[in-house]
């Protein structure tokens, strides 16, 4: 009897330890592809938007760029939906948030046009920083390290 | 403008920073130094262009909230790479305790 209750205690504690051991733990979202993709879709979008403007500064062309404004909008709707849909994805839907809110501010300053070279620089130096944060996290992810 | 002392700042926002992130400040340095360091120089060029009266007022505080949106992006990669180290430490301590384990029953059963 006395052997059996020390099989069972035994027995116990490896299941105890199996289900401790056994699960990895998850602290934030996995990497996705697809989120992934679309953030390097919209980049690139952007980056040749940002290089046709170049050749325009000063010209009140806003009208000729609605359209990208409204493909953006759509291509950031997107990409929110899907980062909702993933578990512990909080920073990347954050990340879209203020994205969004970069892209009304860059059509603010596109509708009162762009003046000179070294305002569409700082504008430029913004994204770039903005995309390299988003696609720095999507690869840290992928790698599963911190650098 | 030139009563504003970038190098403090930039040195005051990089020890808040370090504050924040202390537990792998060392592994996201030279990020956030790199990024901070431009975000200040666009600040500085955003403050010469509106005294060269190239972008008025609204214009600069446009130009400031993309900057300051940037660095939010900037600041949430650190936290993310943060809870990334955090979450590869505590599975690698599991790991580490499972293998002993099962070397210890002499079954892979964990």
């Amino acid at each position: 009897m006395k052997k059996l209750v020390l099989f069972k205690k035994r027995w116990l504690l490896v299941l105890s330890l199996g289900i401790l051991f056994s699960c990895k733990v998850t602290l934030i979202s996995e990497y996705d592809e697809i989120t992934d993709k679309k953030i390097t879709e919209l980049q690139e979008k952007t980056s040749t938007v940002l290089s046709q403007l170049e050749d325009e500064i000063g010209k009140d062309n806003y009208e000729n760029y609605k359209k990208f404004y409204q493909e953006v909008r759509a291509d950031l709707n997107t990409l929110e939906i899907r980062a909702n849909a993933i578990d512990k994805n909080q920073i990347t839907i954050n990340h879209i948030a203020i994205l969004k809110s970069s892209y009304d501010t860059l059509e603010s300053l596109h509708k009162q046009k762009i003046n000179s070279l070294e305002e569409l620089n700082i504008i430029k130096s913004a994204f770039n920083t903005s995309f390299i944060a988003l696609v720095k996290l999507q690869m840290a992810k992928k790698q599963g390290k911190t650098n | 403008m030139e009563q504003v002392d970038f190098k403090k700042m930039l040195k005051d926002m990089l020890g808040v920073a370090k504050t924040e992130f202390s537990d792998y400040w060392k592994e996201v340095k030279p990020y956030a130094e790199k990024e901070l360091k431009s975000f200040l120089d666009n600040v500085k060029l955003i403050a010469k262009l509106k005294l060269k009266n190239t972008i008025n007022e609204e214009q600069a505080k446009l130009h400031m909230n993309l900057q300051i949106n940037s660095m939010r992006m900037v600041f949430l990669t650190i936290e993310g790479l943060g809870l990334l180290a955090v979450q590869s430490a505590i599975n690698s301590m599991i790991d580490i305790a499972r293998n002993t384990v099962n070397t210890a029953i002499g079954w892979t059963i964990l």
